[in-house]
C-alpha cells in the first residue's frame, strides 16, 4: 500500500521583485520580477530521497527554502504532513486538517518551532556555516536550547552524543570540546549534520552538501546520508548539479531548468533513458573516470539565461540543439513517458517508443 | 630532451617557531613539449606547493630546499629573479585557483589583459596591446567587444575564460592551471574542459593541470602524477593510471569517484584525512589509511620503483607482489 506523501508541492511559484529605479516608479512601469520558481509540482514520500538537479539559477535552492518555510511562496501550496507550510511558517494554522495532532491550538511561535523541529537543513559550505567561536558541543546542542528540549545536562549530553555518533563523529566526547577550526572539511560537515539530526527531524533539505568536499570523502558522506535514512526513516531533499552523485544514492530525481521541472522520474530510469534534451546534455557531460571511455558530449553553449526576461515557449529552446519552430511558441505540457516518469518537451512521445532511442 | 623536468624537488614551510615542515619531498617528473600532465591528490597533499615552486612563487614561509626545475635545459631555481620574471607569463603561465574571483572589479577585462601584455611582453603601443587583447578574448570564445565590460558583468564561466585569455597573453609554452574547473557548474566545466583541449591543440601548449577532479584529468591529460602526503605515490600514463592503478591510494581514489556507467559498483572511500605536515607518520605516509598496511609500511619509506614501462609506484606491497 502506498503511504500518503510526506511532502506535496502544488504549483509552487516564487518571484522576487527587482529593485526599482525612480524613473520606472514615476513612469509607473510594472515592477520587474525574478522568476526563481515558476509552477513547480512534485511530491516526496516518507523515507524517500529526491534529488533536485540543475545548474545555478535553476531555482532548486529556492524550492528547498520554500519547502522549509524559510520563504513564503508567491503562489501555490506546499503540504507537509497534511499541513499547509505557508500558514505554518507564518504561525497561522487554524484547525487540524486531518492530521492526528492539532497544531492550531499552539501559539504563533510554538507553531513555527514545531515546524522547524520537523524539517531541517544541511548547508552547502561547512566552512561558513559553523560559528568559529562555538565548540562542537555548543553548536550541536544549540537547537535543543532553542526548542527547549532536553533541559537536563545528562539528557542533553546523551542527545548530542547520539547525534554526533550517528553523523560518524565517534566517540563523541573526543570531538565535542573542539572548535571548528581544528576539524577537517568532512568533519565540519558532519557537525552540520549532527546539528540537524539532534532535533530528530522527519525531513532534511541538503543543499549541495558535498560540493565543497574532496572526491575521496564524498562517497563516505553520501553513504552516511543513506544510513541516516535507513535508521531513522528521514526523507531527504538533495540539491546538486552533479548527476553522478545524485545517481548513486537518490531514489528519484527532478531536473530543473529556469524555475521549471523539465523531467522527473526514478533516478536510474532518467540516467539510462533521459528524454528531455537538457537532461540528455547533462547526462552526456558526466565525466567518465577513464580515458578509454571519452565519449561524445553534448556541450550546451552559453549559460542559463537570467530569470527576469524569460524566453517564450519552452524556456530551454534558445540553447536546445533540437529546437524547431514550435518550441519558441508553445510552452510544453508534461507528458508521461512511463507512469512515474514525466517530461516537458514537445519532442517527447507518450509511449514506450522512447525506450529505444 | 623534455621541455620541463623536475628533479627531486623538496620544499619546506617554516613554522612560527622556526622549525621546518616538509611539504614536498623528492618529487620528480618530466614533460615533453605538447603533452599534458595531471597532478592529482586530495587537499593538503602538496599539489599546489609543487606548482608554485615551479615558478618560484611560494608564500613567504616556503623554502625550496633541494632539487632542480629544468626548463629548456636551464635550472629555474638557479637563475636570477630578473631572469625569472622573463620566464613567468611569457614562457610558463599560471592560472591560480579561484583567479576568476580575483579579477580587479573596477577595471575592464580588456584593460587587465593589456596590463599583463605591457608588463610582460614587448608589445609597446597601447593600440597593439588592445588589438591583441581582442584576439585573445576571441580565442577563448568571448566576443571582443565585451572586453570593455567589467568583471561583474561576466558570468562565472566567462570570467574563467577571461582568466585563461590573460594567462595566454604572452604566448607561453607551458600553461599551469590550478583547479580550473572546480566551483563551476557542470555544463560550464564541460565548456572549460573543451576550451583547454582546443587551446592545447591549436597553440601546441604543454599543460599541467592541478586538480582533485579525476574526471577532468581523464578527459584531458596524457600523464598523471598522484601525490600523497607531499610525495609521489604513483606516476604513469593516464591510460595505466585509470585502467591498471597499482598504488592502493590511486586505486581507492578512483573507486571513490562515482561512475555513472557502472551504478552498481560499490562506492568506497578513504577513511581519515591526509597527514598534517607537523605529524607525518613513520614509514609510508599512507599507512594509517591503507587497508593493506603491514609492519614494514610503518617502518620504512617505500621508494619509487618502476613496475612496468612508464609506471612508477611507491608501495611496499606492490614490490612484494601483494597487489
Amino acid at each position: 500500500m502506498k503511504l500518503p506523501a510526506l511532502l506535496q508541492v502544488n504549483q509552487l511559484h516564487k518571484y522576487f521583485p527587482l529593485p526599482q529605479s525612480i524613473a520606472r516608479t514615476l513612469t509607473r512601469k510594472p515592477r520587474r520580477l525574478v522568476h526563481a520558481v515558476d509552477n513547480v509540482s512534485f511530491e516526496v514520500n516518507k523515507g524517500e530521497i529526491l534529488a533536485l538537479v540543475g545548474e545555478s539559477g535553476s531555482g532548486k535552492t529556492t524550492v528547498g527554502m520554500n519547502v522549509l518555510g524559510l520563504q513564503i511562496p508567491t503562489r501555490g501550496e506546499i503540504l507537509f504532513d497534511g499541513y499547509n507550510m505557508n500558514d505554518w511558517a507564518r504561525g497561522a494554522l487554524s484547525a487540524s486538517p486531518g492530521s492526528s495532532v492539532d497544531l492550531g491550538i499552539l501559539s504563533r511561535r510554538q507553531q513555527i518551532l514545531a515546524l522547524r523541529r520537523r524539517a531541517q537543513m544541511i548547508f552547502q559550505d561547512p566552512y561558513e556555516s559553523l560559528n568559529p567561536r562555538q565548540k562542537v558541543f555548543e553548536i550541536v546542542a544549540e537547537p535543543l536550547l532553542i526548542h527547549s528540549l532536553a533541559p537536563g545536562k545528562e539528557e542533553k549530553e546523551e542527545r548530542v552524543r547520539q547525534a554526533l555518533e550517528s553523523s560518524g563523529l565517534a566517540p563523541a566526547d573526543h570531538f565535542w570540546d573542539r572548535y571548528p577550526d581544528g576539524l577537517s572539511g568532512g568533519q565540519r560537515q558532519r557537525v552540520v549534520i549532527a546539528g540537524a539530526l539532534v532535533l530528530e527531524p522527519e525531513l532534511i533539505f541538503a543543499d549541495e552538501p558535498v560540493s565543497m568536499l574532496d572526491v575521496s570523502i564524498r562517497a563516505e558522506f553520501l553513504t552516511l546520508l543513506l544510513n541516516i535514512r535507513e535508521e531513522r526513516g528521514i526523507t531527504i531533499l538533495y540539491t546538486t548539479h552533479d548527476l553522478a552523485t545524485a545517481g548513486f544514492f537518490t531514489d528519484r530525481m527532478a531536473v530543473m531548468y529556469l524555475g521549471r521541472i523539465v523531467e522527473i522520474g526514478p533516478t536510474r530510469q532518467i540516467l539510462n533513458n533521459p528524454i528531455h534534451p537538457y537532461t540528455q546534455a547533462l547526462v552526456s557531460v558526466i565525466p567518465a573516470p577513464n580515458p578509454r571511455r571519452r565519449k561524445p558530449r553534448v556541450i550546451l553553449e552559453g549559460e542559463v539565461p537570467n530569470p527576469i526576461d524569460l524566453p517564450s515557449g519552452c524556456r530551454f529552446h534558445p540553447r536546445c540543439p533540437l529546437a524547431y519552430k514550435e518550441c519558441s511558441q508553445l510552452d510544453p505540457p508534461y507528458i508521461n513517458v512511463t507512469s512515474d516518469h514525466k517530461v516537458a518537451c514537445l519532442l517527447a512521445k507518450p509511449s514506450s517508443a522512447n525506450q529505444h532511442e | 630532451m623534455p621541455l620541463m623536468e623536475v628533479k627531486d624537488l623538496c620544499v619546506d614551510y617554516l613554522a612560527e617557531d622556526g622549525t621546518h615542515l616538509r611539504a614536498v619531498e623528492n618529487v620528480s617528473f618530466q614533460l615533453e613539449h605538447g603533452r599534458s600532465l595531471g597532478l592529482v591528490g586530495e587537499s593538503g597533499c602538496g599539489k599546489t606547493t609543487v606548482m608554485l615552486s615551479l615558478l618560484r612563487l611560494l608564500p613567504e614561509a616556503g623554502r625550496i630546499m633541494a632539487g632542480q626545475v629544468l626548463f629548456n635545459g636551464q635550472d629555474l631555481l638557479r637563475i636570477s629573479e630578473a631572469d625569472m620574471c622573463q620566464v613567468r607569463w611569457s614562457q610558463i603561465s599560471l592560472i591560480f585557483q579561484g583567479a576568476m574571483n580575483a579579477l580587479n572589479p573596477v577595471r575592464t577585462i580588456e584593460s587587465q589583459i593589456v596590463e599583463a601584455l605591457r608588463v610582460h611582453s614587448s608589445t609597446n603601443g597601447k593600440q597593439d596591446a588592445r588589438q591583441r587583447a581582442g584576439e585573445l578574448l576571441e580565442l577563448v570564445g568571448i566576443p571582443p567587444e565585451r572586453g570593455r565590460q567589467y568583471p561583474h558583468q561576466y558570468s562565472g564561466g566567462m570570467r574563467q575564460r577571461a582568466v585563461i585569455a590573460m594567462a595566454l597573453a604572452c604566448n607561453p609554452r607551458v600553461l599551469i592551471a590550478d583547479e580550473p574547473t572546480t566551483a563551476l557548474d557542470v555544463m560550464i566545466q564541460a565548456q572549460i574542459t573543451r576550451l583547454l583541449q582546443k587551446l592545447q591543440k591549436e597553440l601546441n601548449l604543454t599543460l599541467i593541470l592541478v586538480t582533485h577532479d579525476l574526471g577532468v584529468v581523464a578527459e584531458i591529460c596524457d600523464d598523471v602524477l598522484v601525490m600523497y602526503g607531499g610525495m609521489v605515490a604513483e606516476y604513469s600514463t593516464s591510460d595505466k593510471i585509470y585502467n591498471s592503478p597499482r598504488h592502493p591510494y590511486t586505486q581507492r581514489l578512483l573507486k571513490a569517484f562515482p561512475d555513472i556507467d557502472n551504478p552498481d559498483a560499490e562506492l568506497v572511500w578513504i577513511p581519515g584525512v591526509p597527514p598534517r605536515l607537523d605529524d607525518l607518520p613513520a614509514g609510508c605516509r599512507f599507512n594509517p589509511r591503507c587497508h593493506l598496511c603491514e609492519e614494514i609500511c610503518t617502518q620504512q619509506m617505500p621508494s619509487l620503483t618502476a613496475v612496468g614501462p612508464d609506471q612508477l609506484v611507491a608501495c611496499h606491497m606492490v614490490k612484494r607482489g601483494v597487489i
